[in-house]
Parts: structure tokens; sequence; C-alpha cells
């Protein structure tokens, strides 16, 4: 099933399925390693609607809420 | 003279690495007609003297940014003779993504396997001579940060300048769809393609693989061909629909997947240890407590700053006074011309000196300080929501925090927000921001004869007005932005040397830019002191000056003038009313209301001078406008409320 990495659940490991948004968004996540098809850990969820902190192939990236929307993720298996 | 170039991704280390080499000697360079910055700088390697040239750290080298896209066509124009790219050991797979693209554009490469004790300790076993081999790349594995390894990568680079044929990077192939995708692209391209870019020198395979990119820079050369991009779209469609995705996320899919196959290929992970810097970062970016952490972090930041900064002002500035400015204007004559003008030029001197660098200084310092250790980018991650009320992101809180300092460094750290709209509204708010010079006339006359509640009260409500301008503005430009997307590297213990490196260029800066600038205001204000135009202005401008805002009328000066030079508006003010005891001729009321509007106000025209050359006049124009509006409007409602 498909969910939106913002609803994931913190410290579970989920596998990219799409990436939505405009050509910029999808750029910027990609040279930072976030593709379809990449395992991404999500380390945390700042309190009051604040940043998320992903683990992607071992290293930490931060995205904020409105962007992690746009991340489609599912779980391994 | 053969010319070095410096790739690679930010946090690897190139600056690092280009400082261990350039040392003081470097300058800033713009490339040609853009805003986008790089050093460059004559280096001797083995007694031959060599340009080093240190491109702008991006992720990759598509055109999604202006600094990206000026480093890839800096290479494309063939300017460089042989590249050295900065890898981070530690994020191998990533890094290797972007050597893959520097690659394509078929220059000698050299790779400076960066961070290699960092990398380590993480476990990984990295077999530099099997991924040199694979790559066709000679890599030196380095520690830039002590020195290790840096000389003989430049030693190599220049061999390879003289003798490329010791650098043949080995293009590997994509997956057969795609490599499919890219002949048929090339078949139906137009003999004359690759000569559009004249001077470029660009294959069709290049072009091919950057159209799939949907690269905006290559697309918008050759759109006007219709026949061509009918057919480039059908191809494009089909791999669209065979892998599901759009196509630059395909070749963006390839690129990882070709240097995960390196990584495993050379490297072996013999044991990922969790280090305290992991069990910290749980902490510094806690959903709750990360919170009170970047607060703790920002107070103690200005505590440092304010501290050291006032500590030096007062006696800097007194000494100054008494024993170069008091004697030289005796010597000259209070009121001749000489007098006057030397007493302009020195107080502008000793104003950058007494005033300026004592905040200047210690804010560099303590921002390289958060910068190094890493600890930015975590703040940046846990105030991103904050910045969000203002239609920003997190990554304004840098430039806003230099703003309290000083906002012609603080405008210069606008250009790290991605687009021209964020840009813009940063540098907005920054001149709303209080800087050393303001901070002086709410604590010196504020403060110190209303007591320091008043004072802060003149910061909250700074700091209101700046989220109600911000969710204003942003909301009246709705433009969707990238919005914040952040690596955030690993915790480290900074350096010292590098450190300071770092603080001596951006204080260059300052050196260079800001303190003639206002060395020229001081003068222009003595002399229109001395021609009697002081009267002149109070009169003109008295319906705003007494009318409106109650103030002496002898104050326009010091109220509007000071954005020549505004550390000095407290100075200015007692020269104006002819004492230094202001609680004698002002009211409480009228000194909160020029306190106010001097916070308000225009931080300083060299701070307009900076919007102008970052982002044009008529932004620098608005913002100054809007300063005055909200200015002219709170100092009135000061006057009438308290």
């Amino acid at each position: 099933m498909k969910i939106r990495l913002s609803e994931a659940r913190v410290g579970s490991v989920y596998l990219i399925i799409e990436i939505n948004g405009d050509i910029k968004v999808r750029q910027h996540l990609s040279k930072l390693g976030v593709l379809p098809g990449v395992k991404v850990k999500l380390e945390n969820k700042a309190a009051l609607g604040g940043a998320l902190l992903l683990d992607v192939e071992g290293k930490k990236i931060g995205v904020e809420r409105r962007i992690a929307d746009k991340i489609l993720v599912g779980t391994r298996e | 003279m053969i010319r070095i170039a410096l790739a690679g991704q930010p946090n690897s280390g190139k600056s690092t690495v280009f400082n261990q080499v350039a040392g003081y000697r470097s300058i800033t360079s713009n490339f040609p007609g853009k805003t986008v910055a790089y050093f460059i700088s004559k280096v001797s390697i083995e007694g031959e003297v060599v340009e080093v040239v240190d491109l702008p750290g991006t992720y990759s080298l598509t055109s999604s940014d202006e600094a990206e896209l000026e480093a890839r066509n800096y290479i494309l124009r063939g300017e460089a003779d042989v590249i050295i790219n900065v890898v981070d050991a530690t994020v191998l797979s990533r890094s290797l993504e972007f050597t893959l693209q520097l690659m394509q554009l078929g220059k000698p490469i050299v790779i400076c396997l960066n961070m290699m004790d960092e990398a380590e300790h993480k476990g990984l076993q990295i077999q530099v001579d099997k991924l040199s081999e694979k790559l066709g790349i000679p890599i030196i594995p380095t520690v830039a940060s002590r020195g290790i390894g840096v000389s003989k990568v430049f030693s190599t680079a220049l061999k390879v300048a003289k003798n490329p044929s010791v650098s043949k990077p080995v293009l590997p192939f994509f997956s057969s769809d795609v490599e499919e995708a890219i002949l048929s692209i090339i078949e139906a391209m137009p003999e004359d393609f690759p000569q559009k870019f004249k001077d470029m020198k660009i294959d069709k395979r290049f072009l091919a693989i950057k159209l799939l990119e949907q690269d905006e820079f290559f697309w918008n050369k050759i759109r006007d061909n219709r026949d061509f991009i009918k057919r480039f779209k059908s191809i494009q469609s089909k791999i669209e629909a065979d892998r599901g995705m759009p196509s630059d996320l395909v070749i963006a899919s390839e690129r990882h997947a070709i240097s995960m196959a390196w990584f495993e290929e050379t490297v072996t992970v013999v044991h990922a240890e969790i280090g305290l810097a992991h069990k910290m970062d749980d902490l510094l970016m806690h959903p709750y407590f990360g919170y009170l952490i970047a607060a703790g972090a920002l107070y103690l930041f200005f505590m440092f700053v304010f501290t050291f900064g006032s500590a030096l002002q007062e006696p800097l500035l007194r000494g100054f006074n008494r024993y170069i400015i008091e004697p030289s204007v005796a010597y000259l004559g209070k009121d001749t011309l000489t007098g006057k003008l030397v007493n302009g030029l020195l107080q502008g001197i000793a104003g950058g000196l007494t005033v300026n660098l004592p905040y200047v200084l210690p804010l560099l310092i303590g921002l390289a300080f958060l910068e190094d250790t890493g600890y930015l980018p975590r703040a940046a991650f846990m105030l991103d929501t904050f910045m969000h009320r203002m239609g920003l992101h997190g990554k304004a809180v840098f430039p806003m925090l230099l703003g309290y300092g000083c906002s012609v460094p603080a405008i210069m750290a606008t250009r790290i927000m991605e687009s021209k709209r964020d840009h813009a509204i940063t540098s907005s708010l920054v001149l709303l921001i209080p800087c050393s010079g303001r901070t002086i006339v709410i604590l010196g006359l504020v403060g110190y004869y209303m007591g320091m509640n008043a004072a802060f009260a003149i910061y909250l409500l700074d700091l209101l007005v700046i989220v109600i301008v911000g969710f204003i503005i942003s909301h009246l430009k709705p433009e969707v932005t990238p919005g914040m997307i952040l690596e955030i590297p690993e915790l480290r213990w900074p350096v010292p040397k590098i450190m300071l490196l770092k603080v001596w260029l951006r204080l260059k800066e300052f050196l260079i830019v800001a303190w003639p600038l206002l060395i020229i205001s001081s003068v222009i204000l003595s002399l229109m002191d001395f021609y009697g135009f002081n009267d002149v202005f109070n009169t003109v401008i008295a319906p705003l000056t007494s009318t409106l805002l109650g103030l002496p009328i002898s104050a326009g000066t010091p109220l509007i003038l000071s954005i020549l030079r505004k550390e000095l508006a407290l100075i200015m003010l007692s020269e104006a009313l002819g004492t230094w005891n202001l609680s004698d001729v002002l009211t409480e009321t009228q000194m909160f209301t020029f306190a106010v509007f001097t916070t308000f106000f225009i931080p300083c025209f060299t701070s307009i001078g900076m919007i102008v050359k970052e982002l044009g006049w008529k932004t620098a124009v608005k913002s100054a406008f809007l300063t005055l509006i909200i200015a002219v409007v709170l100092a009135t409602l000061a006057r009438l409320l308290i």
C-alpha cells in the first residue's frame, strides 16, 4: 500500500515508490539520493508541524512537510 | 598557464582543500554577469605556477540552480585543463553519482578521496586501487583538514594536465532500454545540433542524456525544432511508460544504480558503530527538546556576540576619540573645513574599527563555529516550521541571524536561498532586523534611560513586525518554491585553522565593501555639516520630525541621515541636541519614538548597495521604501501610545 512519507511511522524503513511534484522538486530530491526504489528510514518528525528527518543510505536529509507529502512510500513486504 | 578546477558536492571538504593550497592569497570572482561567486588563486606546485579555480559546491550538474549551471558550463567551455573532484569518502556512493556526471563532460579528472579518517571510523574499507581502475581515474586518499595527501592530489593533477592519457575516465553504460532510447534520440537529432552550443564541446550522446534529464538549459536551445521534438517526445514517453516514472528520474536512477554497483564492488563495511555523534543527534533534533536546544543555542550565540562586542566597543571608541580624533580636530580647528573633513574621515575609520568590527568579528567566529560543527543545518531543520509562518523555510535562519550583527554580511548570506523570490523576501526582512548599529540606539537610548524592559520590548516588536511583514509579502507572491530539502552532515569537531580562514575571507569582504562606504558616508556628513546643509535639511523634513513624530526639529538629521552611518545615530543625536545627557532634552516618548523609527528605517546606505548588487535596483528601492513606511507608521503609533 502506498502512503505519504509524511504519514509514515517514525523508526520504520520504507521503499520509495513515487515522487510527485515538479521537476525542480524531483531534481532536488534525486541529487540527494531520494529516488524511487531507494530505501528510506523516517528517523524523526519535529513537533509543531516541523520538518522530517530521513535516513537515506546512511545519509541524513531534512525535508519540510510539504515535500514529504509528495514522496509516496510502501512498506517493504 | 595550466588551469585546475576543483569540483565537488557541498560538505565534501572542497573549500578546505582549496584553502590548504591557496591560503590567504585567494580572491573571489563572479562568473561573468552572474552573482555566483567562486574563488580563484595562483598556486605554485613543484615550482610551477598554476591557476586553481574553486567552483561552487553543487550536488549535481543539472541546471536546477545558477551555481550548478555555471559550474557545468565552466567545465564545458573547456577552460580547465584538469578537474580535481573532491569526494567525501563517508558518503562515497552518492558522491560517485556526481563523479559520473563529471566523467560525461569529457575532461581528465583526478579524484581527491577526502575524509578517509572518518570513513574508517564509520567502518568503510575502500579498495582505492580497484575503484581507480574501474573508473579509469587516478584517486588520491586524503584527510584535507589535516593536510594529509593534498599536495599529492595537486602534483597528480599537474601530471595529468601535461599528459592527459593518465586519466581516461571509463564511461559505463546505462541499462539496455535506456541506451536504446539514447541511440534513437541520437538518430533523430539533426547534424548541426551540438553546434548550437557554440563555445561548448559536447557530443550527441551527452545532449541526448541532458534532454532526457529535461535540462532546461539545453532544452531551451533546441525547442524550436518541432520535427525533432515530436520524435523525442515519443521516445521519451515510451521509456516513461516502461519505467513508470518521469525520464529525469529514470536517468537519476540509472546513475544511482551504477554508483551503487561501484560502491558495492570496492567497499566493505566492517562495522557501523553508533558513535557519540549519532546519540547527540537524537537529542539535537529531538521532536521537542530540539526546539529548546535551538533556542538555547541562539541565545548563547547572541550572548557571545554582544558580550564581546559591547566589552570592546566602549573602550575602543573612547580611546580612539581621546587619543586620535580629539587631538587631531583640536589641532586643525573644529570649525575649519580641514578640521571637519579630517573629523569625518577619522570618524568613518573609527566607526568601522570600534563599532562594527567588535560585533562582526565574534559574529563571524560564532557563525563559522556553528557551521563547521554542523549545527547550523540542524538549527535550520528545527526552525523550519517557524520560518514557514513567514512563507520562507529553514535556510533563511542563517541570513536573518547574521542580520543582528550587520546587515551587510547578512544580505550577502541571502544567496543561499535557491529561488529568486525567497532571496528577495529574505533580503527585505533582513533590513528590518536590528543590526549592531541600531542596537546601539535601542540599548544606549531606550535601554539606558528607560530600562532594559523597554529595550526588550522594541526587540519583541521588531520580531513581530518581521513575522507579519514576511507573512504578507509571501502571500502577495505565492510562487511555488522547491522548499527545504537539506543535507544534514555529520557532526564534527571544527579545525581551528580552517575555521579562522573562513572568518578571514568573510571579514575581508566586509573590510573591502562596507568600510570604505562607511568612510565616504562619514566624510559626506561632515561636508554637509560644514556648509550648513543640516539646518536646511531639518527644516525640509520638519513635517515628519516635528509635526508627525513630535521630535525636536534638530533631530531630523540624526533621524534620516544616520543611514549614512547608523552606528553614529546616537552620537549625531547628542551633537544635534547639544548635550550628552539626553534625558534633559527628550521625553521618554520622544526617545522611544526615535528608537522605533531608527530600528525599522533603512539600516544603512551600504546595505541597500548590497541589495542592488545582489538583486538589482528594483528590489532595492522597493525594500527601502517598505522600511520607510513601516518606520513612519510604527513611530507615529509609538508617539501616540507610549
